[in-house]
């Protein structure tokens, strides 16, 4: 157990790593000069622009601003963001909070429909509810998030004559305001997240009752409802948890669009203004955290799943 | 007050919009009692008159920002600090992304008759980036108005869905939204160098055709068709008086002049395009094409966008300012490029100079009238730099429940103070 958890542990240390390489080159091939376009609308001088360079450190070798930054990024988030005058830290508190709570309420709700749901899908005699399944998962992957919400408000609106309320509340402030406003698209990050883990629940689940034991099982008199969701689905919860460790990711990624169309201020808004504000020093770090809370999740996926299922301890 | 900025070498420059508006400032002198001598190098008569354009409110407080900003913050905002003034409402509550929530001033100096001001007790201001969230907002009664901004202003589609669906209780406030033109980069070599190349793009665009198609429905061609509400200055108003000629005719003349400067089978021009609104230029593509002429839009984000539209890079653009409501004000769209790096189209003609300067030392208002008539004709005709199209007008949704509402007169960056708002929801 210890030494897969290593193994598992310095595998996503070297993609972390590999990551903050990946962004920091990816902002620099982009074209133009940093300097000149945070100062672009801005009446400057020349010396004013070489001393923002300089500020920046844009004038240092590349290899001392990767070092720089990495450093800064991972002591703590220091530094302020250009476009706004906050502190990094206190940005990335601020939006990252929102962000992890909106993607931990569709992960909640798609782990909480889609168990149960695939597995009873699985069983060979329910077709109609395969049949729904399959339909509820080839839409949650085919059709564009930010198109179903834009619907999904029209639809509230002419069916209720009602919106989403349009100020963002932490959950402590006013509960049902952030209720009301969050349930929404938390509901669609998790039909897109439910439309991955559905089909590997119902394949896990459907593998595992071709299995002797299932048949053993039904042997010793157990009813088929125990079968299914006592043995035969347990197998599938291991992978349903590997699989939304990796959609928590996209849970956040889903939640850049999501988050503009509802208001929310969590960090794919955030990341958005960054990008649109050129901001570029932002959005460098920005996706770097995103990348380590991704991987961060998958991390401690695989370590849940080390837990639950024996089996994968040595299969490192 | 001190609208201007000290550059390293102690000297004082005003910020590059205004600054050909104010010439030069020699020096700024903080007197007793919380006076500034501002001594410029030459006389200007229109001086309150600049010192009236509404751009000029917004106020820095400089003895909490200097400090910081010696300090090396350079982005420091005033909502950093905290807004300081005297208006109707004050800053009560601010969540970044979310709600900057504004209230009532028990101390603002200004009545409405007997009535001290301002009427409302409190206004939120909610962040809403995405304009349908916006639409549905106010359609169920969240919100009592839109946002002023580029992708909120409501477009003659949406407007319409308004109207059906809120009856009565909408009404749209129309301001003046700038106007629409292309503009040719003469400091870059092309055939719109040519003077006949440029008429004939001026003669071929349909203006009309602009307005449902690049400005959302709602403008105007001609001063004669703008909305009632909107009280554009018209004694400087003379555009686009210039090449009212029936369509086709204006058409067979621009044909003939693309044939006599050589170009009958058109040419390649690049376009400067702003990625938050590409409508304007694919309606010049479209247009174009009609002349030959291949327009190739250049599509950029904000960021490349500030940076091209004061370079001299690309053959063609937009511009992005509307010109300041004082005919001064426009030499910094109008005028030399070198003096002007935000100027529509790039140019380095004296010529604009000297009619600028007799502009500034005109003291009547005949005078001033038909020198700005002289300065259009040269601008817009005798050379044809710009190509004026239409003008937008900017359309904001309020709850016919909103009364006392300042239509602003020159654009939606003014009487945003919502002072003399009242709501009646009898």
């Amino acid at each position: 157990m210890g030494r897969a958890f290593g193994h598992r542990l310095g595998a996503a240390a070297i993609q972390l790593f590999f990551a903050s390489l990946l962004v920091f080159a990816l902002i620099r091939v982009l074209p133009g000069d940093l300097a000149l376009s945070i100062l672009a609308d801005t009446p400057h001088t020349i010396e004013t622009r070489e001393a923002l360079r300089e500020e920046l450190g844009l004038n240092d070798p590349q290899v001392v601003q990767y070092a720089r930054w990495l450093w800064e990024t991972l002591t703590g988030l220091r530094g302020v963001a250009r476009s706004t005058g906050e502190p990094i830290r206190a940005l990335v508190a601020r939006q990252l909070g929102v962000t992890l709570l909106l993607a931990l309420y569709a992960v909640t709700i798609s782990l909480a429909f889609a168990i149960p749901l695939g597995i009873a899908a699985a069983h060979p005699k329910r077709r109609v509810l395969g049949a729904a399944v399959e339909g509820v998962t080839a839409l949650g992957l085919a059709v564009p998030g930010f198109w179903v919400a834009l619907l999904l408000i029209l639809g509230l609106l002419r069916l209720f004559a009602w919106s989403p309320p349009i100020i963002y509340f932490g959950p402590l402030e006013f509960f049902s305001d952030h209720f009301a406003l969050m349930i929404w698209p938390a509901i669609l990050l998790a039909w897109q997240h439910a439309a991955h883990l559905l089909p590997v629940v119902r394949a896990e689940t459907s593998r595992a009752l071709a299995n002797p034991f299932t048949v053993a099982a039904r042997a010793r008199g157990l009813s088929e409802r125990r079968v299914l969701y006592r043995h035969a689905g347990r197998l599938a919860l291991w992978p349903a948890i590997s699989v939304s460790g990796v959609q928590f990711g996209g849970a956040i990624a889903g939640s850049l669009v999501l988050e503009t169309i509802f208001g929310i201020p969590g960090i794919g808004r955030g990341l958005v203004n960054a990008a649109l504000a050129r901001d570029l020093p932002l959005v460098q770090t920005l996706v770097f955290v995103i990348v380590a809370i991704v991987l961060g999740v998958m991390l401690a996926a695989d370590l849940l799943g080390l837990m639950l299922d024996p089996r994968t301890r040595y299969t490192t | 007050m001190f609208f201007g900025a000290e550059a390293d070498d102690g000297s004082v420059r005003a910020p590059a919009y205004f600054a050909r508006e104010l010439g030069e400032a020699l020096s700024v002198e903080l007197l007793p009692f919380d006076r500034v001598r501002v001594t410029f190098a030459e006389r200007n008569p229109h001086f309150l008159d600049i010192l009236a354009n509404p751009r000029f409110t917004i106020s820095h407080p400089r003895h909490l920002m200097e400090e910081r900003i010696r300090a090396g913050e350079v982005s420091l905002t005033p909502s950093d600090v905290g807004l300081v003034g005297l208006g109707p409402f004050a800053l009560a509550r601010y969540r970044r992304g979310s709600l900057i929530r504004l209230e009532r001033n028990d101390e603002y100096w200004e009545r409405e008759g007997r009535n001290r001001l301002p009427y409302l007790d409190r206004i939120d201001y909610v962040v809403m980036p995405d304009p349908f969230a916006m639409d549905a907002a106010f359609r169920s009664g969240r919100i009592d108005g839109g946002a002023r901004g580029q992708a909120h202003y409501l477009s003659q589609e949406r407007r319409e869905i308004y109207e059906a669906e809120l009856g009565a209780s909408v009404r749209f406030l129309e301001m003046e939204g700038g106007n629409f033109r292309l503009a040719f980069n003469m400091l870059k070599d092309g055939p719109w160098q040519d003077l006949r190349v440029r008429r004939a793009i001026a003669l071929w665009i349909d203006k009309r055709a602009a307005i449902p198609a690049a400005l959302g429905g709602s403008g105007w061609t001609t001063p004669d068709l703008g909305p009632s509400n909107i009280p554009v200055p018209r004694f400087f108003v003379n555009w686009p008086r210039f090449d009212r000629e029936p369509l086709t005719e204006r058409r067979e003349r621009a044909l003939e002049l693309m044939a006599e400067a050589g170009y009958a089978d058109g040419f390649s021009m690049g376009h400067l395009v702003r990625g938050i609104n590409t409508a304007p230029g694919e309606f010049l593509k479209d247009q174009l094409a009609g002349l030959n002429i291949d327009l190739y839009l250049q599509i950029v984000d904000e960021g490349e966008w500030n940076r091209a539209r004061v370079s001299a890079d690309y053959d063609s653009q937009q511009g992005r300012l509307t010109p300041s409501p004082i005919p001064e004000g426009t030499e910094s769209v109008y005028g030399r490029y070198s003096s002007n790096p935000d100027a529509y189209a790039k140019h380095e003609d004296p010529q604009l100079d000297r009619l600028y300067d007799r502009l500034r030392l005109a003291t009547s208002q005949d005078g001033r009238i038909q020198i700005w008539r002289e300065l259009e004709r040269y601008l817009f005709v005798e050379q044809t730099y710009i190509v004026p199209i239409a003008e937008s007008i900017n359309v904001v949704p309020y709850r016919s429940w909103v009364r006392g509402l300042a239509v602003p007169s020159e654009d939606a960056h003014t009487f945003n103070d919502h002072a003399t708002v009242w709501l009646d929801r009898r």
